[in-house]
């Protein structure tokens, strides 16, 4: 895991450095009746991989690439942890927008 | 040669084959550092790409099958297989900086995914690390060009198109590969109810049984077997009559299986309108949602022992606390009793290093050990008191033989919740607290106990190992051990009648109180709650709803004048 974990650091880095000032972040209280494990996790993966924008998860200190679903799964997202979710780039406000209301969702 | 194995059932249905045996390829990661990294990049990725294909295949081939459930699995595994940054990346990273070729780069890379799902808090998860393996194997094998080796020993008999799959353990590619038309029960010698092969097999609705040590022992290829995924029993080899008679209980057992759903939504009530609750005991966080299907109307037993099994590290409060909220949360309104630690007799756990002992049974156990260990105990009763507050918890302490140890255990309790109070951590106040009967001296003293307590309930299993000094698990005295024995039952109408002068609940969680042929009896003393495995709830309410409470009173009476476990079992088997 150590690798995994080092390599999203690194990406982070870059990322942090690389973005302008107007990203989206918003935070939002996971309704989903089994958090983001399984099912949910896959979807909401897929639901990323549908957008453009450089996209992040940030939770318990943690911050992860949400178009990884390993990234996602380290996180142990239960119901009623409060996430933070970014967007940055041209479909931005969309998928701040379209992950916002997925784990707002009661399933 | 005729035999008979007994496992878990965990996944109910009866199934008749020949046996299949289910081995795998050993596989040896080899250890060179490739020369050229672009060509073990190429392998890696041309090898990853066959695996989603084969995952993917797998996904159709469920969803087919209308296994969507089981199908999903596959969807993540090949999220897992597309994962830029959590997997190819990693792994291409240490075949370029480690100079590990493409086979051991995968292996180490899933390996530490494995470890990760491993080490989280919550019990599903933990079982992900198996999804991760099962990958690693799929990606390996692929680089190093392996088949999967399947089934070894054609049947013998090539008419039979009937197979029962023996393995060692099947991962769930293993399962999901089977040939459906083909496959009528699976038997692995690992394994639990939850396990991959427990879920997969219940969802596919093929009759398994898991844990039936010396399987590979026992059978080879080609033999007949016989499985029974409720009883968890395997037959090697029956003869005539066993096959015919089976034949007849598969027959049955799908008449009785829809006719027995209609039970699902009905009051559990006699006849004459006596009215008693139906409850599941439980295992695990995921047990309960086996309760839930089968309609369970609480929780009669929560073996808390779950949190402590396999792990050197004894659970921290936090870890139990989110479990029994999912499991309060999980049953809504409905109460669910909690039973504190008990470890000790023969369920030995690693985190507390119990010295080896002559009578294990009759030794340092639940109560007993939790008493001594003021703080282990505390730290499960402070996460049962803030649990509480998510649902209608009840607390029971196991093994308890003198009113000094229920007082003592009171008192702890009290303690504990004082402490959250200071901390000012929110908690549920007045638990209902009870002891399980399961020790003859608490039987006999059941007046006294039930001034001091809000229920009982009645362990069967100890009881009839602690009346009768006979070891449960002890074949060459199994006809000493029964529950039918006399005395057995006077403990347990002398239990159920002290509840009742005190006016306090009174309910039974063992095997015992899903017992056909007992169950009559049971109500016929005034038991109120029965508490039993999951699949035994339909068949009792389905009995309850045809007794009449009246006759079992006097059914009750009838056994009690009666002076050995034989007259009794016979004329309770006449009913």
């Amino acid at each position: 895991m150590k690798q995994i974990m080092s390599h999203n650091v690194n990406k982070l880095v870059k990322y942090k450095l690389n973005q302008e000032k107007n990203m989206i972040s918003k935070e939002v209280k996971v309704n989903l009746d089994s958090g983001l494990h399984a099912r949910p996790a896959a979807k909401f993966v897929q639901l990323s991989k549908g957008f453009k924008s450089k996209l992040s998860v940030s939770y318990n200190g943690k911050n992860i690439d949400p178009k990884s679903i390993l990234g996602l799964l380290s996180l142990n997202i239960n119901k009623g942890s409060v996430i933070c979710i970014s967007a940055d780039g041209e479909d931005e406000t969309q998928a701040a927008e379209a992950l916002t209301c997925f784990v707002q969702q009661t399933e | 040669m005729k035999m008979k194995i007994k496992g878990i059932g965990a996944s109910p249905g009866l199934a008749m084959g020949y046996v299949k045996i289910y081995e795998k390829n050993d596989i040896n990661i080899p250890d060179y550092m490739p020369e050229d990294t672009d060509a073990e990049i190429a392998r890696f990725q041309s090898a990853r790409q066959k695996s989603i294909n084969e995952v993917i295949a797998l996904y159709d081939k469920l969803m087919k099958e209308n296994a969507a459930d089981a199908a999903e699995v596959f969807m993540a595994h090949k999220e897992i297989l597309e994962d830029e940054a959590g997997f190819v990346e990693p792994v291409i990273e240490r075949i370029t900086v480690n100079s590990e070729n493409a086979a051991m780069a995968a292996a180490n890379t899933l390996n530490a995914v494995a470890d990760m799902f491993r080490s989280m808090d919550n019990e599903y998860m933990q079982a992900r690390a198996a999804d991760a393996e099962d990958l690693r194997d799929t990606v390996v094998s692929n680089i190093l060009g392996l088949k999967k080796l399947g089934m070894k020993d054609p049947v013998k008999n090539p008419d039979a198109e009937k197979q029962i799959i023996a393995a060692y353990d099947l991962a769930p590619s293993d399962t999901a590969g089977l040939n459906f038309d083909a496959v009528e029960g699976i038997i692995t010698q690992t394994g639990g109810t939850t396990s991959h092969t427990a879920v997969m097999s219940r969802t596919l609705e093929l009759p398994a049984v898991v844990g039936a040590a010396g399987l590979l022992g026992h059978v080879k290829g080609g033999d007949f077997v016989i499985l029974d995924g409720e009883t968890g029993e395997v037959i090697i080899n029956p003869d005539r009559e066993q096959i015919e008679e089976y034949r007849k209980l598969k027959d049955e057992y799908i008449k009785r299986k829809d006719e027995l759903r209609k039970y699902i939504g009905r009051q559990s009530v006699t006849l004459d309108g006596r009215q008693v609750r139906l409850e599941s005991n439980i295992g695990t966080v995921s047990d309960a949602e086996a309760a839930a299907e089968n309609d369970a109307e609480g929780i009669g037993l929560v073996r808390t022992e779950f949190l402590y099994m396999e792990r050197k590290e004894l659970p921290s409060e936090q870890e139990q606390y989110k479990a029994y909220k999912e499991i309060l949360e999980k049953m809504g309104d409905k109460p669910v009793i909690f039973r504190t630690l008990d470890a000790g007799g023969d369920k030995n756990l690693p985190s507390l290093a119990l010295p080896k002992e002559e009578n294990p049974f009759l030794g340092y156990r639940a109560i007993r050990i939790c008493l001594n260990n003021p703080s282990l105990f505390k730290t499960q009763l402070r996460a049962l008191l803030r649990a509480g507050v998510h649902g209608k918890p009840k607390i029971m302490f196991p093994m308890i033989s003198s009113l000094d140890e229920l007082r003592r255990a009171k008192k702890l309790l009290e303690e504990a919740a004082g402490e959250l109070s200071e901390e000012g951590i929110p908690y549920r106040e007045k638990i209902p607290v009870g002891i399980m009967v399961e020790i003859p001296a608490a039987a006999v003293l059941a007046d006294r106990f039930a001034k001091e307590v809000d229920f009982f309930s009645i362990g069967t299993i100890d009881l009839v190992q602690y009346t009768l000094a006979a070891d449960r698990g002890n074949p060459s005295i199994a006809d000493v051990y029964t529950t039918f024995h006399p005395a057995v039952l006077k403990l347990i109408a002398l239990t159920i009648s002290a509840a009742e002068k005190a006016d306090i609940a009174c309910g039974m969680c063992g095997e015992a109180a899903g017992n056909l042929t007992l169950v009559p009896l049971f109500l016929g003393f005034g038991l109120k709650e029965f508490s039993m495995s999951p699949s035994s709830i339909l068949k009792v309410r389905k009995l309850i709803n045809s007794l009449n409470y009246e006759e079992c009173k006097v059914l009750a009476e009838k056994v009690l004048q009666l002076d050995t476990a034989n007259k009794i079992e016979k004329l309770l088997s006449n009913v």
